[in-house]
């Protein structure tokens, strides 16, 4: 008797030549979409909790390509770090309504948003990471 | 657990950090509403709420409430306003409080806001997260 024994490693190896190929792309979406709903909720928060005070602020809270010097090299890859946050320079954007000061308390409309955003990402990561294994 | 009870213990344990070693003047920590007015030369200002969603699992969520608490620390001088950050953060970072008799996680640091002028006095904040 003759037994034939095939290995099927060329298989593996295409299907991890084909995640790693895919990977970038996928994960940029990954992160920019996170990053704006992260920001759509912020502004959310923000319209609610800036009050007639603020009620500009909202507006100022913006999305936008993190500056990727002096990250760790994995954040190097374009696309993969976003930030969301008032910016300065519209009008009410410098007001200190994130963390509050001596006569305010704190909003934490950023902070809020990056508690719901956080996790979702999270399981965004598992899922694709899944699907590009399986 | 309810709001009120978090910050009750967290205003209680704050204050407890704050008298270790004693102050020449009494410096006392304060729910968001409480500050006496006139306001202190010196105090804490403890703000707390309940963060979205509970603790993150590979399986998915389990039951527990996940909280934020924030100090800000109000001085006439930055050093002061420094000595009430080490105290209050030698109080509370990396130590559980108890809220109703259960104890929380850890108390984990999340950020901080540096010292900085603030109308009239120098203030800053620290925030860490919890889950109980």
């Amino acid at each position: 008797m003759r037994v034939k024994v095939r290995h099927r490693i060329d298989r593996l190896a295409a299907k991890y030549e084909r995640a790693a190929a895919e990977a970038p792309a996928a994960f940029q979406r990954i992160v920019h979409d996170n990053a704006k709903d992260g920001r759509d909720i912020a502004k959310t928060f923000a319209r609610e909790s800036a009050g007639d005070h603020g009620k500009l602020y909202h507006r100022a809270i913006t999305l936008g390509r993190a500056e990727t010097s002096g990250f760790e090299p994995v954040f190097a890859s374009p696309g993969l770090a976003w930030e969301f946050g008032p910016e300065a320079d519209r009008p009410q954007g410098g007001m200190s309504f994130e963390w509050g000061s001596r006569n305010q308390k704190p909003h934490l409309d950023l902070n809020r948003a990056a508690d719901v955003v956080g996790p979702e990402m999270g399981r965004d990561v598992v899922r694709l990471a899944a699907r590009l294994l399986r | 657990m309810s709001e009120e009870l978090h910050a009750a213990a967290l205003v209680a344990s704050a204050n407890a950090a704050l008298a270790a070693g004693g102050l020449t003047n009494p410096t006392k920590a304060y729910d968001v509403d409480d500050v006496p007015s006139p306001r202190p030369q010196n105090y804490v200002e403890i703000f707390v709420h309940r963060r979205a969603g509970g603790e993150f699992r590979a399986c998915g969520w389990i039951g527990t409430t996940s909280w934020r608490v924030t100090a800000r620390y109000v001085a006439r001088s930055v050093s002061n306003a420094r000595e009430l950050r080490r105290r209050v953060t030698s109080g509370w970072e990396d130590i559980a409080v108890t809220v109703g008799g259960v104890e929380s996680t850890r108390l984990v640091f999340e950020t901080s806001v540096p010292i900085g002028e603030d109308d009239g006095y120098y203030t800053g904040l620290d925030s860490w997260v919890y889950s109980l």
